[in-house]
């Protein structure tokens, strides 16, 4: 210890991971890849909106009620982009090696991670609240603009429940973006993990195989959502499994990282 | 394998420096020194701790910078060096310290992703010298620094470990080493060839050049005296640190020889002992080095 030299301790930070957090925060907002993810998420939902109002075919199995179709989009595929979005902010640490200096300071591997994941979580809510206030501002526009009368008030309880989901399915799947992202260290390599297992094994080969496929992440967050025909207790076991399993896979694989890079 | 046997003790005040070629080890020795890297075998000590060890609630008081600078792009320089400063637990007054230390000055408040090489040298070495810290372990912290800021980032060093502080830094910058440090390690193979003052290794150790106009007459002066000296490329060589060596005459005790006998020279210096031991190392001894058993290994 150097005498006379440690700062005051009153003029150090009482949240100082939070601050940290803030910082990263604000550093997402600036990021291209950030603003074009929520852009393209946003113009999927309005168009999507937009097609089904005209078309008059309904939207995610909702008939005429835009705002919860909106919000079924918003949960899935919706999720599943943001999860797509995570592995790509989170693994660009590993890039940028800010990893290391930071592990150099305090070498607590799941201080860091924790950091990870709390920056994940806020740019989940973030998320969620942007694509969630467009899915139903829309809707609501375009309903009350085409003379839609979906007969379901915009605070019904299915939009509320629909509004969680979209919650629990953003907040999972940034938790397995993130969880790809540290474990392979990197943000291609998080992002192909996470489309493999969104897209590939998701999407194409669990729908060939009728056990599994109701035991999909994405299947259970769409009935979350209020669509399909999976038990809902299932569903919702199927979201906390995913959840668990993320979180203790990733800490419990990251608490041994050696940074060689 | 990396590390071979390495066994390195900084003591506390010291400024110690890593020198040898590519590839010798010193930077995988730096990231087993602050925990990034686990040996496979062995024991390390860092500020009296466990590198790695999870124990403890707050940061340790350790800056450093391990090849190249790691930035967070979007960030400015000034939101960078909160990041650390949050994440160190250290006031944000912090900041303005090591601003106003490096004279950073407004340049902070641009996008690193903005910066140059020699710019984004700096600034993590700015971010090295949040805390403040108690230890800097440092590589190769000059790299692609302009004069200005290589002579700043020196005298930091140097006052760093002036105030009572440590550091710890690998570097291929021989004469900075040989000025600014206190004792220096020259490793080859993964291991630590010969550690000492930079003073004092090497076959140059002790070794004194003169300038001067009669040549013929400074070496009788000094034969006179008993001291080992020879005409090289019209300087005179004086070796003072020889083990036959009688008594430790320093530059000054050679120029009053010198000055008794009527001799006085333009030019009396130390002659740069590193480079003859790093010239050694890499020449000669690197390629002889033993394999160490097994269980030596890290």
């Amino acid at each position: 210890m150097v005498a006379g030299r440690v700062p005051d301790r009153a003029a150090r930070h009482r949240y100082p991971l939070a601050g940290a957090v803030r910082l990263r925060a604000r550093e997402l907002a600036r990021r291209p890849v950030v603003v074009a993810a929520f852009s393209l998420q946003a113009l999927a939902v309005v168009a999507a909106e937009l097609l089904a109002a005209i078309s008059g075919e309904g939207l995610a199995g909702a008939g005429d009620d835009l705002i919860l179709g909106g919000l079924r989009v918003t949960a899935v595929p919706g999720g599943l982009v943001f999860g797509v979005l995570v592995a790509a902010v989170v693994g660009a640490e590993f890039g940028w090696a800010t990893e290391r200096a930071l592990l150099a300071r305090d070498p607590r591997r799941l201080r860091f991670a924790g950091y990870q994941l709390a920056v994940a979580a806020v740019l989940a809510l973030a998320w969620w609240a942007v694509q969630s206030l467009v899915a139903v501002t829309v809707a609501a526009l375009l309903q009350a603009g085409g003379g839609i009368a979906s007969g379901v008030a915009w605070n019904a309880p299915a939009h509320r429940a629909a509004l969680v989901a979209a919650l629990a399915a953003t907040l999972v799947y940034g938790l397995l973006g993130a969880a790809c992202a540290l474990v392979l260290r990197g943000a291609l390599a998080g992002v192909v993990a996470l489309l493999a297992y969104g897209l590939l094994g998701e999407l194409v080969l669990a729908p060939r195989w009728g056990p599994a496929s109701d035991w999909t992440l994405y299947t259970s967050a769409a009935r979350l959502a209020g669509q399909g025909t999976t038990p809902m207790a299932r569903a919702a076991l199927v979201v906390t499994l995913a959840f668990v399993v993320a979180l203790a896979g990733c800490l419990g694989l990251y608490a041994r990282r050696q940074v060689r890079d | 394998m990396v590390l071979a046997g390495l066994d390195l003790r900084v003591d506390e005040g010291e400024l110690y420096g890593l020198i040898g070629p590519n590839g010798a080890g010193k930077t995988t020795a730096l990231r087993v020194a602050l925990g990034l890297l686990r040996p496979d075998a062995g024991a390390v000590r860092l500020l009296g701790r466990d590198p790695l060890s999870a124990a403890g609630a707050r940061p340790r008081r350790v800056g450093s910078l391990i090849e190249a600078p790691a930035l967070s792009p979007r960030l400015t320089g000034r939101e960078y060096l909160e990041l650390i400063a949050h994440w160190a637990h250290a006031p944000d007054a912090e900041v303005d310290r090591v601003v106003g230390l490096l004279g950073l000055g407004r340049m902070t408040d641009r996008p690193t992703a903005t910066y140059s090489t020699g710019m984004r040298q700096v600034l993590a070495t700015a971010a090295a010298l949040v805390g403040p810290p108690d230890l800097l372990v440092l590589d190769e912290p000059t790299v692609g620094l302009d004069p200005g800021h290589r002579r700043r980032v020196n005298d930091l060093l140097g006052d760093h470990v002036a105030r009572g502080g440590t550091a710890l830094l690998s570097s291929h910058q021989l004469d900075d080493a040989e000025r600014l440090c206190t004792r220096v390690g020259l490793m080859a193979a993964g291991r630590l060839v010969e550690e000492g003052p930079p003073t004092e290794l090497g076959p140059a150790a002790g070794r004194f050049e003169i300038t001067v106009g009669d040549p013929e007459a400074a070496l009788a002066a000094l034969r006179a005296r008993r001291l080992i000296c020879w005409r090289d490329n019209g300087k005179v060589l004086v070796e003072t640190g020889a083990p036959y060596q009688i008594g430790r005459p320093d530059g000054s005790a050679i120029a009053r020889v010198l000055a008794d006998a009527g001799v006085y020279p333009s030019d009396l210096r130390r002659s740069p002992t590193l480079e003859l031991a790093y010239a050694a190392v890499t020449s000669s001894l690197a390629p002889d080095l033993p394999r160490p058993p097994a269980a030596e290994v890290w």
